[in-house]
């Protein structure tokens, strides 16, 4: 590399004679004067911009053969300048962006002439949702990417590049202008220029062992030479709020279903005879043949008239007064939250330098109690060009993000699962106007969801970013170009969470204490390219690029905790003021790549264009046995609209392309010491309180971790066949690609008897897997007068396949297991992951069909219980009958735009959907079979077999309601259909005419109306189909937050 | 700037890229270390130390409560002194247990088998595999450091046998744990690892976690008592009775106090401790973390682990002050099942032996100093878990709250008393087991009349005069509510004037364990050792029904006598570990 380097340096280069070139640039739509074309010499950076009359003029030397004219949304234009002086160009519209650059790994290239897979997302795209992630916005808007958000304020978003590549860490790349980062919800998504996403390996391989899931890379806006300054503001605000809430039984009701769950266990409510076997009674509801629901809950059942519910007696915390309520606790903890977003931006230029600045606000308040995220972004990019051959710039973003409230998601212990866990009867206040809780008995261990939404208030963090980079690029010779980038990631995490005594529950706490964590990660990569790009006899194009890259990346973490304090004052509970001994923990990781790369591209007349990778990587993670991995990929496009042949087709084909590629790359996220064995120390794994202190212990060593010395990257090996077309005078685009990817040497945890010990067990390089799959966008668009529209549609399918997992054909692992209960699996011949558990074929109607079926546990074998399949067929019903009962992997997924504009107005509409995933409703373990004695759905009293509202037994949608445990073990009767087909988007925007705006010397204005997630199709019973799970729980609904609706009013400015 | 100066820097920067790759690739783990520097006398200290550190079985979340070393689940709540407790719904792989079905997938076989021999027995070999290749040891450091090395394995291996039975046999000489069957009878394994340790371990220990040559020797002869060999037992029971260095605590609650943790009476004991910093007070009996008082006026996590009606009955005592054998379990021991706490309910006409209200809490008697048990208010759910309060030898007094309790996590009744694995008591009364068994009468009663004279020392004070328990009442009702100076209820325990043969002898001393050692454990094994648990838990079973229907249709079968092997570890030994049979 170094000596293609210095050969390159080593070739004498001449002083051209310079000369002057001037023209006009017009459109041909309208004939007007372009401003801020692009004019550049072709194969250099040298070049300039056209003034507000569309003119330019620009020195070039003598041997310049031609001029490229580029502008956004019009189609680039190449002139060969031979002797002339003048050169007028008109450009035409670029209606589906062919002609757009996209941004390639480490450089660029015309869409047109790409070959491999990429997607591209411009910022009018982002800017049209209202998700606080950009990479949240990518949804629906390209094939082959699936995205899911979470639902709570500033909700960060995951992508999925065409499926799942390991069963490992999944997560794409993300390269923000050159530097790499992790997922996150920090950038502006306003500041992004473009989004591409490399989808197939032949694009992805010039990143080596960490494109394996895909690149994501995201360009920021810049300046632009010669422009003047525009200015763009931005103001958005609306409301969001909660679209669903779990169907629960109210107070009068949840008495009646614990009649017939009594009844259900052959109880005789009613019954007189307190030492009858069938008495029964409830500490709240009274001993009679039917429920009664009392004045107070503490003191337990009494009735108003009580002397025991006197106000006098009334003491804080041992004497708590609590009447019976009828509480909606999601009508009590939603509120409609305020969003509002502001965002400033100025950019432009000299004739030498350019610059872009832009600063935004983001407060995004939840729709529960209290949880809000703040955002503040700083961004500068500036361009210098010292000389025509050299130039230099820089980019700097700061995020501070600041966020509150109890945001736990998807999970038992997240403010929408208290929401079900709490009983209906609790009251949200006591009669003194304290907090109001499950302290009186029969009502379940929860705590009361609004209390704890408020005591959270002040819990949270803050998180502080500033990424950028420093580069040069310089023409050192002709034809080749030399970029030199330093980026620079630096993230700081500080949490805060309080834990703040809650007397009012049965478990309260009544110590308050707070626990405080801290990290940074710093992290620098230096990446230098040589561009050689030359066009021979006019139809040869060659560009090569030889670059090395080095990254370093350092963790620390540190958290500290102490509990009692004197005050619960926020600000009093500070670390140094708390009474009990503090707990500290902390530790850290490092990381180190060292790579070297090429990539070759040939074109040929435009119609054949070739195109190889190779990158070698040395990376810190690796065994030192195979330090090094090299990557190669190659590619062709065709361009069959060019060829003769296809003369004939002028009429109604515009464009057609055929592209093939192959290649390999890696996925390095292995762990970052996997190859080493080692002990540690555990505060209480391996601690004693040997010398009997009751209040200390000695800290021992435990083996932690066994190294695998050999351990590797991952290999994926991806094949793409895709075609491009456009049709019928650029009203239609067609986008096909069919893909394959193969991956070797997946990393497995070789699952170790636990006879050999409990030190994790290495990753070795053994698993394979294999994800097929198309991808698939269409995009029509038409006109008729003033009315214009397009509709945009893309469809995404994948099917996963665990091919080898071990030696051991029947190797399996469990990736999702919750309170006891494995709910998913993978093994090979599996999607990563199935759902795993029983058969239900219905429920047992009588006892004569019970006692015929292969028998349960002792007694399980009852009418109104389900009637497991016998799978092996033994006779009995045990863990050996489970068996892979759905899967959370959609057949399609798709995402629908629909752009109308009639003069000054335009409309958006977008859909998207899910067709063909499973889900599994682990809520329904709580509300539907009663896991613990909180809050109750409909279902179980109206629903559930033997119910007295049921007129049919054989209609029951739930078994008897008896608390049997075993109903709860996961089975068929979990797994629902988790299709969806919901209106993300409805936006509905003016735009004040050029004539108005000339009047009032404004460049634009536009006011819109939008509205989120307006309706959605479903059979799904729980909140929100659309689960944001990623890995092993994928498709395991435990209580996530559900998908709000915002109503937003914006108005944009430019000056 | 020319271009040269350009190119020369450019390539000077490259250059350095080039030359510092290796060792830039080189980055080690931070806070870990590797074997070899424990090849020395700190190291093999600081590696049994850890391996101390899993004893109580509660190393959440590395494992769950079935890993207890109190098997509370496996010891008592399978059998007839407790339930499970709390609500049905939840921890339901111990409903199994409780109801004798437990499936191989079961969590908490699994966790007890991945404590005993994936943690204990491994971690306790790799001690013994470092003490050989350090070098710098004397014979007498080498030989001490492997008593106590085999004393953790034995100890750990038996734990799992007390649990499973067939459990594979491995030492630090095992080439592959992995290949080893585990179709062999291991207790004389067990018991060699004893005997090795009683040679090497010290008469006492300035650290009162280690174990001493007695405690050694105590943990042989409990592995022969649960093989019935009485006649390798006895000479081990005499030689720690005679030495003279345990004596019976004056009281019986006394064991089960914090202030009294590691008294002259205990032999062994698993230490606990809170706010040591470790997360949720860590190093407390965290695999009994849920078996607190739950809800109302204490409110801790999580009411499981209650006392049986049978339990309670079983310390009715006759006119004479001594065991009702045959008839205690006719009518039950008044309780407030189904009683509202502000409706009446008289708690003390029976007559029984003190040491029920030191192991149950019953409503209007005192619970410790915390007050008045309320009844059916304290309870988590009174139909799933029967009347009574989780069992309460492991609690703390109030006044020790948040000194000697945690401060931190969930789990707040977590506290610093030790669990006494091994007691005088243990050792006296399995002697005068193997005295019944030999007929002689008249060893078997002096000791069970040492338990029952000392067992009459100390009772609940404090009678209620009041019969309606409100929450005003907590914790100890208005003045005159309570007479602190009689005794909570009517209690008597006498010794026995002799014994009739050596049958009544033998039935004398089970009751006397099962009184002595309820609620810890034990009682499921001793009732298997002794041949009647079959018949014993089945009719506990049908007559359990009058106040708790939750074990109708459980039935106890012969293969209910031994857990499951964990079947994800058969799914990974195919050919080397076999399933216990009846799964």
């Amino acid at each position: 590399m170094l000596f293609l380097l210095l050969f390159g340096f080593a070739i004498s280069f001449a002083f051209a004679q310079d000369r002057t070139v001037t023209g006009t640039v017009t459109s041909a739509e309208n004939g007007v004067t372009l401003p801020g074309v692009s004019v550049v010499i072709r194969g250099t950076v040298t070049g300039t911009i056209t003034d507000v009359d569309g003119n330019y003029s620009l020195t070039i030397p003598d041997d310049a053969a031609k001029l490229m004219f580029t502008y956004i949304g019009m189609k680039t234009m190449e002139e060969t300048i031979g002797e002339r002086s003048v050169i007028d160009v008109i450009l035409e519209l670029d209606v589906f962006g062919l002609d757009e650059v996209v941004v390639t790994g480490y450089a660029t290239q015309i869409k047109e002439a790409l070959t491999g897979s990429i997607a591209t997302v411009s910022s009018d795209q982002i800017a049209i949702s209202n998700a606080p992630s950009a990479l949240g916005r990518l949804q629906g808007q390209v094939s082959g990417v699936t995205v899911t958000t979470a639902n709570r304020p500033g909700g960060q978003a995951m992508i999925l590049v065409r499926g799942l590549g390991t069963i490992n860490d999944n997560n794409p790349l993300y390269v923000i202008d050159g530097v790499p980062v992790g997922p996150g919800n920090n950038l502006n998504p306003n500041d992004i220029e473009s989004i591409s996403i490399l989808k197939d390996a032949s694009s992805a391989a010039i990143y080596g062992t960490r494109g394996a899931n895909g690149v994501v890379i995201i360009t920021t806006k810049r300046g632009k030479l010669g422009n003047k300054p525009k200015i763009n503001l931005s103001i958005k605000r609306g409301v969001t709020q909660a679209t669903n809430q779990y169907d629960l039984l109210n107070t009068e009701e949840y008495g009646e279903m614990l009649w017939m769950e009594a009844r259900n266990k052959g109880l005789v409510p009613g019954t007189a005879d307190i030492n009858s076997p069938v008495y029964f009674s409830h500490p709240l509801y009274g001993n009679g043949a039917d429920p009664k629901v009392p004045d107070y809950i503490l003191p337990a059942g009494a009735m108003e008239g009580d002397p025991l519910v006197n106000p006098s007696l009334y003491s804080y915390y041992d004497y708590l007064i609590q009447k019976s309520a009828n509480t909606n606790w999601y009508d009590e903890m939603y509120r409609n939250g305020i969003l509002q977003e502001l965002n400033v931006s100025v950019d432009g230029g000299s004739e030498k330098a350019s610059y872009a600045f832009s600063g935004s606000y983001l407060k995004e308040e939840g729709y529960l109690l209290h949880t809000d995220f703040e955002r503040f972004t700083f961004r500068n990019n500036t361009d210098v060009r010292f000389t025509d051959w050299f130039k230099a710039g820089q980019s700097l973003q700061v995020a501070y993000i600041d966020e509150h409230g109890w945001l736990t998601d998807n999970a038992e212990d997240s403010p929408i699962s208290y929401g079900y866990r709490a009983q209906p009867i609790i009251p949200v206040y006591d009669i003194m106007g304290n907090f109001a809780g499950s302290k009186a008995p029969s009502l379940g261990n929860t705590s009361n969801p609004v209390a704890s939404l408020i005591r959270a208030k002040d819990d949270g963090g803050n998180y502080f970013r500033i990424l950028g980079n420093v580069f040069a690029e310089a023409s050192i010779l002709k034809n080749f170009t030399f970029k030199t980038l330093l980026g620079y990631n630096y993230g700081q995490w500080n949490g805060k969470n309080l834990t703040l005594a809650d007397p009012e529950n049965s478990e309260p706490n009544y110590i308050d204490g707070v626990d405080l964590s801290s990290n940074y990660s710093f992290q620098w990569n230096w990446s230098n390219t040589l561009n050689f790009n030359t066009t021979l006899a006019d139809d040869h194009k060659i560009n090569v690029i030889l670059g090395t890259e080095a990254i370093e990346n350092v963790y620390r973490w540190t958290n500290v905790g102490r509990d009692q304090y004197f005050s619960t004052q926020p600000d009093y509970m500070q670390i140094s003021t708390g009474e009990q001994p503090p707990t500290a923990s902390g530790s850290g990781s490092e990381w180190a790549l060292f790579s070297l790369f090429g990539r070759a591209n040939y074109d040929f007349m435009g119609r054949y264009i070739f195109e190889g990778t190779v990158r070698r990587d040395g990376s810190s993670r690796f065994g030192a046995e195979n330090t090094y991995g090299t990557f190669p990929a190659a590619s062709f496009a065709w361009a069959i609209y060019k060829e003769e042949f296809m003369a004939g087709t002028s009429g109604w084909l515009d464009f057609l392309k055929l592209r093939l590629g192959w290649g390999r790359s890696g996925n390095d996220r292995i762990g970052n010491y996997n190859s080493y064995s080692t002990y540690s120390t555990h505060g209480h794994h391996a601690a004693y309180d040997i010398n009997g202190t009751n209040t200390s212990s000695i800290v021992g060593f435990q083996p932690s971790a066994r190294g695998n010395t050999s351990v590797t990257w991952e290999t994926t090996q991806t094949i793409n066949l895709g075609i491009d077309g456009v049709f019928l005078n650029n009203s239609i685009i067609v986008g096909f690609d069919i893909w394959q990817r193969t991956t070797e040497d997946m990393l497995y945890r070789l699952r170790v008897p636990q006879v050999s010990g409990t030190a994790t067990p290495p990753f070795v390089n053994i698993g394979t897997m294999e994800n097929n799959g198309f991808d698939l966008e269409l995009g029509y668009r038409g006109s008729a007068g003033e009315l214009n529209y397009s509709i945009t549609a893309n469809i995404s399918r994948y099917t996963n396949e665990i091919t080898k997992l071990s030696d051991e054909v029947d190797e399996y692992f469990t990736t999702a297991d919750t309170r006891q209960v494995e709910y998913a699996r993978a093994t090979v011949g599996t999607a990563f992951p199935e759902f795993y558990g029983y058969i239900v074929d219905g429920i047992f109607q009588t006892q004569a069909e019970a006692d015929a079926h292969a028998t349960a546990a002792d007694g399980y074998n009852a009418p109104g219980h389900y009637k497991y399949r016998d799978v092996n067929g033994d006779g009995e019903i045990s863990g050996d009958d489970r068996d892979f009962i759905g899967s959370p992997h959609p057949d399609l997924t798709g995402g629908l735009n629909i752009d109308i504009s009639y003069k000054n107005f335009d409309l958006n509409m977008f859909f998207y959907g899910s067709y063909g995933n499973d889900m599994i409703n682990y809520v329904g373990r709580w509300i539907d079979y009663g896991m613990f004695f909180g809050g109750a759905s409909k279902d179980r009293l109206y629903e559930s077999w033997g119910s007295p509202h049921l007129s049919n037994n054989a209609d029951a949608s739930l078994p008897m309601f008896d608390q049997n445990d075993m109903s709860q073990y996961n089975s068929t009767a979990f797994v629902e259909d988790g299709s969806f087909f919901r209106m993300k988007n409805l936006r509905l925007g003016y735009n004040v005419p050029k004539s108005v705006l000339n009047r009032i010397q404004m460049r634009s204005l536009g006011i819109y109306f939008q509205v989120t997630n307006l309706f959605t199709l479903t059979k799904y019973s729980g909140l929100d189909p659309e689960l944001h799970q990623p890995g092993g729980a994928m498709g395991l609904d435990q209580g996530a937050w559900p998908t709000p609706r915002q109503a937003v009013f914006g108005i944009t400015f430019g000056l | 700037m020319k271009k040269i100066t350009f190119i020369i820097m450019t390539a000077v920067m490259l250059s350095v890229t080039f030359s510092c790759s290796e060792e830039f690739l080189e980055k080690v783990p931070l806070g870990a270390t590797s074997e070899t520097v424990f090849y020395n006398e700190e190291g093999i200290e600081a590696l049994m130390i850890g391996t101390y550190g899993i004893i109580s079985g509660g190393a959440t979340w590395e494992v769950g409560w079935g890993a207890s070393i109190q098997n509370w689940t496996y010891g008592s709540a399978a059998s007839d002194d407790a339930y499970k407790g709390s609500e049905i719904g939840d921890q339901i792989p111990a409903n199994e247990i409780e109801r004798w079905s437990v499936d191989p997938i079961n969590e908490y076989p699994g966790d007890k088998w991945k404590l005993c021999l994936g943690m204990g027995v491994n971690r306790a070999n790799e001690v013994l595999l470092i003490i050989d290749l350090t070098e710098e040891l004397t014979d007498t450091q080498r030989q001490l450091f492997q008593a106590e090395a085999r004393f953790l394995r034995g100890f750990f291996a038996f734990e799992a046998w007390l649990v499973f039975k067939n459990i594979p046999w491995i030492t630090e000489e095992t080439e592959d744990p992995t290949l080893v069957p585990n179709t062999e009878d291991v207790i004389p394994y067990i018991i060699q690892d004893f005997e090795f340790a009683a040679q090497y371990l010290p008469s006492s220990q300035s650290q009162p976690g280690r174990p001493t040559k007695w405690a050694a020797k105590a943990m042989a002869a409990k592995a022969h008592m649960n093989v019935l060999n009485y006649s390798a037992a006895k000479p081990l029971l005499d030689e720690i009775i005679n030495s003279g260095i345990f004596t019976l605590m004056p009281n019986f609650i006394d064991n089960f106090e914090i202030a009294n943790n590691n008294n002259d009476e205990s032999i062994f004991e698993i230490q606990a401790n809170v706010n040591d910093g470790a997360d949720c007070s860590g190093n407390a009996e965290m695999g009994i973390g849920l078996n607190w008082p739950h809800g109302s006026d204490i409110g801790m996590c999580c009411g499981f682990h209650q006392p049986s009606q049978n339990l309670v009955n079983a310390f009715k005592v006759d006119a004479n002050g001594l065991p009702m054998f045959d008839t205690f379990n006719d009518v039950d021991l008044a309780n407030d099942q189904n009683i509202a706490s502000n409706e009446t309910f008289v708690p003390f006409t029976d007559v029984v032996d003190p040491r029920l209200d030191w192991t149950v809490s019953r409503r209007g008697i005192p619970y410790r100093d915390w007050g008045i048990n309320r009844g059916r208010d304290w309870i988590r759910r009174q139909d799933e878990g029967g009347p009574y309060l989780p069992c309460s030898k492991p609690f703390f007094y109030q006044s020790e709250r948040y000194t000697l309790s945690t401060t931190s996590g969930w789990m707040t009744g977590n506290n610093a008393n030790n669990y006494r694995y091994l007691r005088l008591t243990h050792i006296k009364l399995w002697r005068a087991e193997v005295a019944a068994s030999e007929g002689d009468l008249a060893t078997a009663l002096l000791h069970v009349n040492d338990i029952r004279d000392r067992a009459g020392n100390e009772v609940v004070m404090g009678r209620v005069l009041i019969y309606e328990l409100p929450p005003s009442v907590y914790p100890w009702g208005a003045p005159g509510d309570i007479n602190l100076n009689l005794p909570a209820a009517n209690y008597d325990v006498q010794e026995y004037a002799s014994f009739a043969d050596a049958a009544y002898a033998l039935k004398a001393v089970q009751w006397e364990m099962r009184l002595e050692f309820a609620t810890e454990g034990h009682r499921f094994f001793d009732l298997r050792r002794w041949g009647i648990i079959t018949e014993t838990l089945n009719d506990f079973a049908t007559a359990d029904l009058r106040i708790r229907n939750f074990m109708s249709g459980a039935t106890f079968d012969e293969r209910d006598k031994y857990q499951p092997i964990p079947q994800p570890q058969i799914d990974l030994q195919p050919d080397v570990l076999v399933q216990n049979p009846g799964y």
